[in-house]
């Protein structure tokens, strides 16, 4: 087990180079000068600005070095810590980071959790009466979900809380400890709706494993041996039917993540996707390519995360 | 001698059309979904069409009339107006012809590029697999809609930008399932067959393993259409998709609903109501597709 984490760490971390690599090759070599941008001269090449002035911008940001140095500095930043700073305001990233940290992992848990609430019973449902009306039901709601954009969900909760009650959920930093029922009532509707679209591909799966799983043998085998139908269906059916369910469940996280980018800046949340937006908006280059990093490390500790359970639902998979 | 004309007998092969209806109707018969799917799919692409004939449509997209600012729906302004007086319907319609050329590029591009570097990656194997393999692992660890808003940023506003960044976007995914595909195809007797008669590598993947991995790229690129314009949207809504004035359903969307919920809500509802109907006629109709042709992928899209 301590073995298999070990490998899993050194295995990701060239996922990571690449990954970072390619975002800051992306950012540098396709826009041309960044001082030049920053400096406003854009459109007419430079040709109206101080020489000297555009030679001490890119020495405040370092693009006067070659590129490999400049990612290779960037990259010996990070066991200590150091993330780079704003081109834009010259700020360190990671303090910022910590402090918007929370609101967005809160946001992505609160998806899940209430996305696997929902999910789960409606596939459930949906199995166990397949070609009855409910399954239609269910099935219709799931297919709907998964084609109403997210954004235009939260725009609609919205209007209706305005509407009716002329409600608007709160906005601005709320933290969880000082104040738990701001912070829940921000937070509830982003999650309600990237939770809806989560909830409607679990829900699919459910639907079709659960109805393979139905089929097998050793689910005769259990009914034959006298079980009661809600144990075949808790301790045989759901357990043999969670392997595709997880697996379509941590493919959608990287939406989920990607999603909190769009939810935070619909429910206007100060968290890690305002950032990243207002970072990519301003171009603010060494801030996109540090939330970058952010990013695939959240997704790529979500995997592990995924393959942990992966040995807990299957005692067949081994970890060596 | 008189000669008779003589009457031959005529066998009647069904016309093209009558093929197609025919065809439709099975078709309709037994995936009733995926019809709908096409219907709603028809519906916009007909809607799409005014914007070049204007038939059902009265307005210009982009004319801004001060006297009309915020009217709801009426019989002169079918879905109202917004806040600069600009017909809604119009805009929709105008949001309709950008999202489908947008979509339907970006999937021809992205799906088109995905199918050649997945056969080249399946066919050969080894070192070039590998390397194409860990490529779409670090382009997945990235959450599709972070890469696309990157992308926009260095490409800079324009229509051409948002189909390139979408294209890229979806490269990965259907490089990924191509691959799998042809890693099966390529084991058949055929392929051995036109090995053995001395075909060179390009022949023998584009002209027989190919053709026989049509059917899951059809599913596939039918799956991403709706993708591509889910992802239209939200880059437009952000702000870093498709730049004014072209009417984008997305961009309508930005800041409508704190602003107009109680003064216009038709402003916040109709344009998200149509991107929801698109992507729902893409998706049905691609699960049809898909339960026609290769049941094996259920699940993978």
């Amino acid at each position: 087990m301590r073995n298999f984490v070990i490998r899993r760490v050194v295995e990701v971390i060239p996922t990571l180079l690449g990954v970072t690599l390619l975002v800051f090759l992306i950012i540098r070599v396709v826009p041309g000068d960044i001082a030049l941008a920053l400096l406003g001269g854009g459109e007419d090449g430079g040709a109206s600005l101080d020489p000297a002035e555009l030679a001490k911008m890119r020495k405040l940001l370092g693009t006067d070095r070659p590129l490999y140095v400049q990612y290779l500095t960037w990259i010996a930043g990070w066991p200590k810590g150091d993330l780079g700073k704003s081109l834009w305001n010259q700020q360190p990233i990671l303090p910022e980071v910590a402090t918007r940290f929370p609101l967005t992992f809160q946001l992505a848990v609160m998806a899940v959790v209430t996305g696997t609430m929902m999910g789960l019973p409606l596939g459930m449902v949906s199995a166990l009466n397949r070609g009855r009306f409910i399954d239609f039901v269910a099935r219709v709601t799931a297919i709907i979900s998964q084609a109403t954009p997210n954004f235009w969900l939260g725009l609609l909760i919205i209007l209706v809380l305005v509407r009716t009650w002329n409600y608007l959920p709160p906005t601005g930093y709320n933290k969880l400890w000082d104040d738990p029922s701001k912070n829940f009532q921000q937070l509830i509707w982003p999650a309600l709706v990237l939770g809806s679209a989560y909830a409607a591909s679990i829900a699919r799966m459910t639907r079709s494993t659960m109805l393979e799983v139905l089929n097998e043998d050793y689910i005769r085998t259990a009914r034959a041996k006298g079980l009661a139908e809600s144990t075949v269906i808790i301790r045989h059916v759901m357990k043999n039917s969670m392997i595709p369910v997880i697996t379509i469940a941590s493919l959608q996280f990287a939406g989920i993540l990607g999603g909190t980018v769009i939810m935070e800046r619909v429910f206007t949340i100060p968290g890690l996707g305002l950032f990243t937006l207002n970072a990519i908006t301003q171009r603010d280059y060494t801030v996109v390519q540090a939330m970058v990093l952010i990013f695939a490390i959240k997704y790529v500790i979500a995997n592990f995360a995924v393959d942990l359970m992966y040995g807990w639902l299957d005692p067949r998979i081994s970890y060596h | 001698m008189t000669t008779e004309a003589v009457a031959i007998p005529q066998v009647a092969r069904p016309s093209r059309v009558s093929r197609y209806t025919k065809g439709f109707i099975t078709f309709s018969a037994k995936n009733p979904t995926g019809a709908a799917g096409l219907f709603m799919i028809l519906f916009i692409a007909v809607l799409a069409m005014n914007y070049f004939v204007p038939i059902f449509q009265r307005y210009d997209p982009n004319v801004q009339d001060y006297t009309v600012r915020l009217t709801g729906p009426s019989g002169m302004h079918w879905l109202g107006t917004d806040e600069f007086g600009r017909d809604l319907w119009a805009r929709l319609v105008g949001g309709a012809a950008l999202s489908m050329t947008v979509a339907i590029s970006a999937v021809t591009l992205g799906a088109g590029t995905g199918l050649i570097l997945g056969i080249i990656s399946g066919y050969f194997g080894g070192v070039i697999d590998d390397l194409f393999q860990r490529w779409v692992e670090i382009m997945q660890s990235m959450p599709g809609i972070l890469l696309a808003l990157t992308l926009m940023s260095v490409f800079g506003p324009g229509i051409d930008k948002v189909i390139w960044a979408l294209a890229i976007g979806s490269i990965p995914r259907t490089l990924r399932i191509m691959r799998g595909t042809v890693l099966s195809t390529k084991e058949n007797v055929y392929v051995e067959a036109a090995r053995a008669i001395g075909g060179t590598h390009p022949r023998i993947m584009f002209r027989h393993i190919a053709p026989n991995i049509m059917a899951p790229f059809l599913i596939i690129a039918t799956g991403n259409l709706g993708g591509a314009i889910l992802g239209e949207a939200s880059l437009s809504f952000l702000g870093l998709g498709v730049p004014p004035p072209h009417p984008s359903w997305g961009r309508m969307l930005t800041n409508s609903a704190a602003n107009y919920a109680i003064s216009a809500p038709w402003m916040v509802i109709f344009p998200g109501l149509a991107i929801t109907w698109i992507v729902l006629g893409f998706n049905l109709f691609g699960d049809a597709l898909r339960d026609v042709w290769d049941p094996r992928l259920r699940g993978r899209s």
